[in-house]
Formats: structure tokens, C-alpha cells, sequence
């Protein structure tokens, strides 16, 4: 059962397994369909994240590795994850999207930064979820807005 | 004693018999090979009088994982050890580099190419890769790696150049390769 509306579900939607929307076979590397339950936050279900690594604006308009998070929408909400948080067994050697789905479908994947001006950055960068067409993209701001956030979508370059 | 190449070397031990070829992993490893479940602990090598020299996985194996589209993959545990090393060439330089190519092919393509030859080259790689039939994309001022086309990324960037995965191969490499299909693009 799906907390997004109908509407939701068709504007981001629909769900995908990693990799579908870039024509890839489903190749996920052993490890990175481990579920981190403990260390994703179910915005849509908790709420904004109380503690996060802020960045100034600069690094998130850099988009450097430093305070990058890793976003995804699923049919349960938007859920985050440091993109940092270690996952040793995997040859990444940190968690990927599939590690806050467990491998399963999800509607839009990127990244995202907390920028000290209290604004989060986002981007669309996801090999495995990553949105395909502007709608998509128009859905997920208005999804983070709907959430709260002011959001503020990084450029390509 | 003359300097022989790589492709030289193993043409020569390929024609070696059974026991000639357990003679020189003998000395190599220290054990004998005594089918494919008997793997020896390998260590990297690097001998004196040839240019080769072989990269092998540190713990003495590579476990290959299986493909499926949802949970945790495991290995098969009925599945026999493939023996295979890896020479040192352009794509490759290390062993921890290897899983690019599993990100990118799939263990299935790999195995069945070592399950024919035992080492991972150069010549390898290029063969699956020009296999491949999945494209990736330039921008149009080439700064940009793409992993795919759609309505956004070409908003984005534009009109997008295709280039067959070979020649994504021959001009980025894998690491590169892999980042953009991760990230759905990278920069050159």
C-alpha cells in the first residue's frame, strides 16, 4: 500500500527496477542490496531528519562527497541515507540506492546536500532510479516542497 | 635467458601438457591445480626473465555472484570455482578493479569467458565489450559520459553523440564507464 496519491504515483512513477530507465541489465554487485534500515530516515513517515551534515552552499552547489546524500522515492515516501555510510563488503565500500530499497523498485532516485542556509540541494544523479523526463523532475520538487523542504535543484554544471 | 612477452608465455604453457602444466604451477604456487574446486592460495607473481606478471585475487578466490532482480544475491554453492588471473594491461591494473567489469557485463558473460580462457586481458575485455550492445552518450563538446538518452538528459545536455560500449571502453575506461552508469553520467 502506497502513502503517495494516485497523482504522485503517475507524475514520478512508474516504479522501476534498478537500472530499468537506463537500459541496463539489472546488475547489482553483492552487498548493495542490503537493506540499511537503521540508517535510513523515511522522511514522509519521520518527518525531516533532526541530525544531518550540513554544508555550505558552496560545496553542495560543487556537489562534492563531502555531507552528499543519496535520495529516493518508493511507494513508502522519500527516504535518505549518507552516502558515506560505510557498507565494507561491498566493493563500493559505501551504500548505493539499492541499499535504502533493498534492491526492490523505487519511484525517482539522486543526491542531496543539507546547505547551511537550511535549504537541501538536490540532484537527479541515480543510475538505478534516476528520473528520465522533466515531469519527473517537476513531481520530485513538488514532492519536496510538499514535504517541507525548500529545495533547491543543482544544475548540471 | 630471452625476454618473452606475455601473449608469448602462455601460448607456450597452453601447449604444455597436463603434467608439464602442473610442473610449472609447482614451482609457481608451491601446489598443484586438481580441478577446478582445488584452488591454490594465489599470490601475485612477477617473474625476472618474462614481462608478465599475474594478478590474482588476494584471498586465494574470486566468488562470482548470481544476477537476480530482487533481495541479497548469493553464490551458488554448487557452483565450481572458476581459476582465472588477471594480466595487467590498459583496463586492468589491479585485481580490486575486476568488480568494474562485473558492474558492467554481469558475472554470467565473465564466467563463460573464463570457463574458454583462464585470464582476463586486454583482448578480454575488448571482445565482451564489443559485444555489448548497449550505448552510452557524449555531450556534443565531449566533457561529459553518459549512460544513457532520455528526454531530461537531453534537456540537459543537449543533443547527445552515441558511442557503442567498445568505444567507450577504448577512450574512458571502466572506471569511468562504471561511474556513469552509477551516477547516470560523469565528467570527463
Amino acid at each position: 500500500m502506497s502513502v503517495l496519491t494516485d497523482e504522485q504515483l503517475e507524475a514520478l512513477g512508474p516504479l522501476v527496477q534498478p537500472f530499468e530507465r537506463i537500459d541496463f541489465i539489472n546488475i547489482i554487485l553483492p552487498y548493495e542490496a542490503t537493506l540499511f534500515a537503521v540508517e535510513t530516515h523515511n522522511v514522509t513517515a519521520a518527518g525531516k531528519p533532526d541530525k544531518v551534515i550540513t554544508v555550505t552552499v558552496d560545496t553542495a552547489r560543487q556537489r562534492l562527497a563531502q555531507g552528499r546524500y543519496l535520495w529516493i522515492i518508493d511507494q513508502e515516501g522519500l527516504k535518505l541515507i549518507l552516502e558515506a555510510t560505510p557498507n565494507p563488503k561491498a566493493n563500493r565500500g559505501v551504500v548505493c540506492h539499492t541499499n535504502i530499497t533493498g534492491g526492490k523498485p523505487a519511484l525517482q532516485g539522486g543526491e542531496l546536500w543539507f546547505g547551511e542556509d537550511n535549504r537541501v540541494y538536490i540532484n537527479y544523479k541515480s543510475g538505478r532510479y534516476g528520473a528520465s523526463t522533466v515531469g519527473h523532475r517537476q513531481a520530485v520538487l513538488a514532492y519536496f516542497r510538499l514535504l517541507g523542504f525548500d529545495v533547491v535543484q543543482l544544475p548540471i554544471v | 635467458m630471452k625476454k618473452a612477452t606475455t601473449s608469448q608465455v602462455l601460448a607456450d604453457f597452453e601447449s604444455l601438457d597436463e603434467q608439464q602444466k602442473n610442473d610449472v604451477l609447482q614451482m609457481l604456487f608451491g601446489q598443484t591445480l586438481k580441478g577446478s574446486q582445488d584452488i591454490s592460495k594465489y599470490k601475485a607473481v612477477t617473474m625476472a626473465d618474462t614481462v608478465m606478471s599475474m594478478l590474482l585475487p588476494p584471498n586465494g578466490e574470486h566468488v562470482f555472484h548470481s544476477v537476480t532482480r530482487q533481495g541479497e544475491q548469493m553464490p551458488s554453492p554448487k557452483e565450481p570455482l572458476i581459476p582465472f588471473y588477471i594480466s595487467p594491461g590498459k583496463y586492468l591494473t589491479q585485481y580490486n578493479q575486476f568488480w568494474f567489469l562485473e558492474s558492467l557485463l554481469g558475472s554470467d558473460i565473465i564466467k563463460k569467458a573464463l570457463k574458454r580462457r583462464g585470464v582476463v586481458d586486454d583482448q578480454l575485455i575488448e571482445r565482451l565489450f564489443s559485444k555489448d550492445k548497449h550505448l552510452y552518450y557524449l555531450n556534443q563538446n565531449r566533457s561529459y559520459l553518459l549512460a544513457t538518452s532520455n528526454e531530461l538528459l537531453e534537456f540537459d545536455f543537449g543533443t547527445l553523440i552515441p558511442i557503442t560500449a567498445l568505444e567507450a571502453l577504448q577512450q574512458f575506461g571502466l572506471e569511468k564507464m562504471e561511474e556513469a552508469k552509477e551516477k547516470l553520467y560523469v565528467r570527463l
